[in-house]
């Protein structure tokens, strides 16, 4: 049987966590979810479940503008600890900004698959999914 | 031949002095006849002009024909000899030469005057060397008058020195100003002569020129700012003179200031801008972006409880937008009221009125709140903005105390450096300003978890400090508390 992708979303919009909520779970797809508040809360949890891969995310969502640790810096942070974890986890940057700067930094860092801008549609969601093996 | 010496005033000069003097002795009747003209005639008349037998007023300028006429008269009466006389030859082909003219009388045996004897003395070439220095001296009189620089010397054997009319200009000195080392000293501050004198010394030393610039006070009291270049004359390895030049700055000084202070707000303005672009993006546009998805999600909802744990989020995302625009409008508001005039504050009063403002949440949280302003009782600046910079501040305490302890605030007044400063110090969380430093006053910057705000408030308060021409500081430890300094300074106490 294959198992649940989890999807973390590193994320302080909490509306924006209850929507992205809302459409996985019209994806049909069967997956599981965590929410982070900020990138501190997230690393805190993959630290603590680093050698735990039934717990460790597939897939992390990180939002760029947050409180505290922005998305860049939990970014360098979580890329320092790479090594720890006892999966590969993919990671996405995204924001509401349309800024080119963002855009061009994300795809230029190693460890980074892709950067999306809001608002997260189904079919991104769904194209995301998929690309994970 | 004609000779010009117009190439240069040194070169010129040296010329003048190897050059044989080109003299012709004419003896010739008081009305200007000549019966007989020396073999050196063609070197002041010129190569195939006849002179014998012919009339010299013939070959004089016409202007200068009087006066000749005159000094032959004279001559001829007194029989004595003329002073010498300077006059135009106006020979073939328009050449013009000038001539120093020496006449006496010859006289017989009897002592009658029976003829003149006149030499003239071709001195064209320093007829044109005056001419060429006088307007070389012009030139460089009005070259320097328009660029405010000035000549001066020094010489080290007799410690005199020698300054131009420009550089007496510059320093506003009387006409009866010598200038010695002991009053040039008195027109600059101890430190600056001191780098000027230290300027010279390593002229001297290596001969290489050095240019500095310092500022000076004139005699009449008036501050300048000056561009000073030293170099030195040499003799056998000893420099035996100090040469310079002086430049009053003080125009171009005060238009660089200015340009510094427009690139500032220039820039200020840009990062501004900037910050709006970004703040747009992520406070207003994130929320936009939820309500896409929401009413997505809501059109394809059949589900009762669904919708209505929608349409709740709606309305959160709604509210949140709206708050946020209000006080963006509100920050930009501050930024546009940038001219509102100054009064004196009394300090502790409004510091006062503000807290008793805020007084429920002070003593929701249990705070302290002290005030000391006995080093600065009073401030000169808009009451509107100073009273919203104090609630800015103590409002950001507030938000964020310890929760291990009662939060305690700290306001101070003072002046440092001719600067009226307000300090909020408290004891709360505090934060790494490593992380944070860079984005704390930015609009739409938030770094507490949970914390309510939409970062606005700094940024406001910022906006009004540097709109104004001041600036805040702020010092901070994560755990231990955090002390904004604001610098309270105006453009308008500048000006006064």
């Amino acid at each position: 049987v294959k198992k649940d992708l989890i999807v973390a979303l590193v994320d302080d919009d909490r509306i924006y966590q209850f929507t992205t909520e809302r459409l996985l779970q019209r994806l049909d797809v069967h997956v599981q979810f965590l929410w982070f508040r900020d990138g501190e809360e997230a690393l805190g949890y993959l630290t603590a479940h680093a050698n735990d891969a039934e717990r460790l995310p597939d897939i992390l969502i990180v939002d760029i503008n947050m409180p505290f640790l922005d998305g860049w810096q939990f970014l360098d942070a979580f890329l320092n600890k790479k090594s720890e974890f006892a999966k590969a986890i993919d990671i996405y940057m995204v924001s509401s900004s349309n800024d080119e700067r963002e855009r061009a930094r994300a795809k230029e860092t190693a460890g980074v698959l892709d950067y999306v801008e809001k608002p997260i549609t189904k079919e991104k969601l769904a194209f995301i999914l998929s690309q994970h093996h | 031949m004609q000779k010009r010496y117009h190439l240069d005033v040194a070169s010129g000069l040296d010329q003048l002095l190897t050059d044989l003097p080109s003299e012709v002795i004419l003896l010739h009747s008081p009305g200007g006849q000549i019966h007989f003209a020396s073999h050196t005639a063609p070197m002041v008349f010129g190569e195939g002009t006849a002179v014998a037998h012919t009339n010299l007023f013939d070959h004089v300028h016409e202007a200068d024909r009087v006066r000749l006429r005159n000094a032959f008269t004279e001559s001829a009466l007194k029989a004595t000899a003329s002073s010498p006389l300077t006059v135009r030859l106006s020979l073939p082909h328009g050449i013009q030469r000038w001539v120093v003219a020496h006449t006496q009388a010859v006289r017989d045996a009897a002592g009658h005057v029976i003829e003149l004897h006149t030499t003239l003395r071709d001195v064209t070439g320093q007829v044109d060397l005056r001419d060429r220095i006088v307007e070389k001296d012009t030139l460089s009189h009005m070259t320097n008058v328009l660029a405010k620089v000035g000549g001066w010397y020094y010489d080290i054997a007799t410690e005199r020195y020698f300054w131009s009319d420009e550089v007496r200009k510059i320093h506003e000195v009387d006409d009866d100003f010598i200038p010695t080392n002991d009053s040039v000293s008195a027109l600059f501050t101890s430190k600056d002569m001191q780098a000027i004198t230290d300027a010279t010394a390593s002229v001297v030393e290596t001969g290489t020129p050095q240019v500095l610039e310092t500022a000076t006070t004139t005699s009449k009291g008036n501050e300048r700012w000056l561009r000073i270049f030293i170099s030195a004359s040499f003799d056998r390895g000893t420099a035996v003179r100090i040469y310079g030049a002086t430049q009053d700055i003080s125009e171009i000084r005060e238009r660089e200031e200015e340009m510094e202070k427009l690139v500032k707000e220039l820039t200020i303005q840009r990062d501004l801008l900037e910050e709006f672009g970004s703040l747009i993006s992520h406070q207003l546009r994130g929320p936009l972006t939820n309500l896409a998805t929401i009413a997505d999600l809501l059109v394809e909802t059949t589900d009762d409880e669904e919708r209505w744990r929608l349409m709740q989020a709606l309305r959160e995302s709604v509210k949140g937008m709206d708050r946020t625009l209000e006080e963006v409008s509100d920050a930009v508001h501050v930024r546009r009221r940038v001219h509102t005039k100054s009064e004196r504050i009394d300090v502790a009063r409004l510091i006062d009125s503000v807290t008793k403002e805020l007084a429920p949440s002070i003593l929701e949280i249990g705070a302290s709140i002290d005030v000391d302003t006995s080093q600065l009782p009073e401030i000169v600046y808009p009451v509107v903005y100073f009273e919203s910079i104090v609630r800015q501040l103590v409002t950001n305490a507030l938000r964020f105390a310890h929760a291990d302890r009662p939060l305690r605030v700290h306001l101070c007044t003072m002046t440092h450096s001719g600067d009226p400063l307000l300090t909020v110090r408290d004891n709360g969380m505090g934060m790494d300003l490593g992380k944070h430093g860079s984005r704390l006053f930015r609009l739409g910057s938030t770094f507490h978890k949970h914390s309510s705000g939409r970062g606005v408030g700094l940024f406001m308060v910022r906006s009004i400090v540097e709109s104004l021409g001041g600036e805040i500081l702020v010092e901070s430890e994560a755990g231990v508390g955090t002390a904004f300094t604001v610098n309270l300074r105006t453009h308008d106490a500048e000006a006064t």
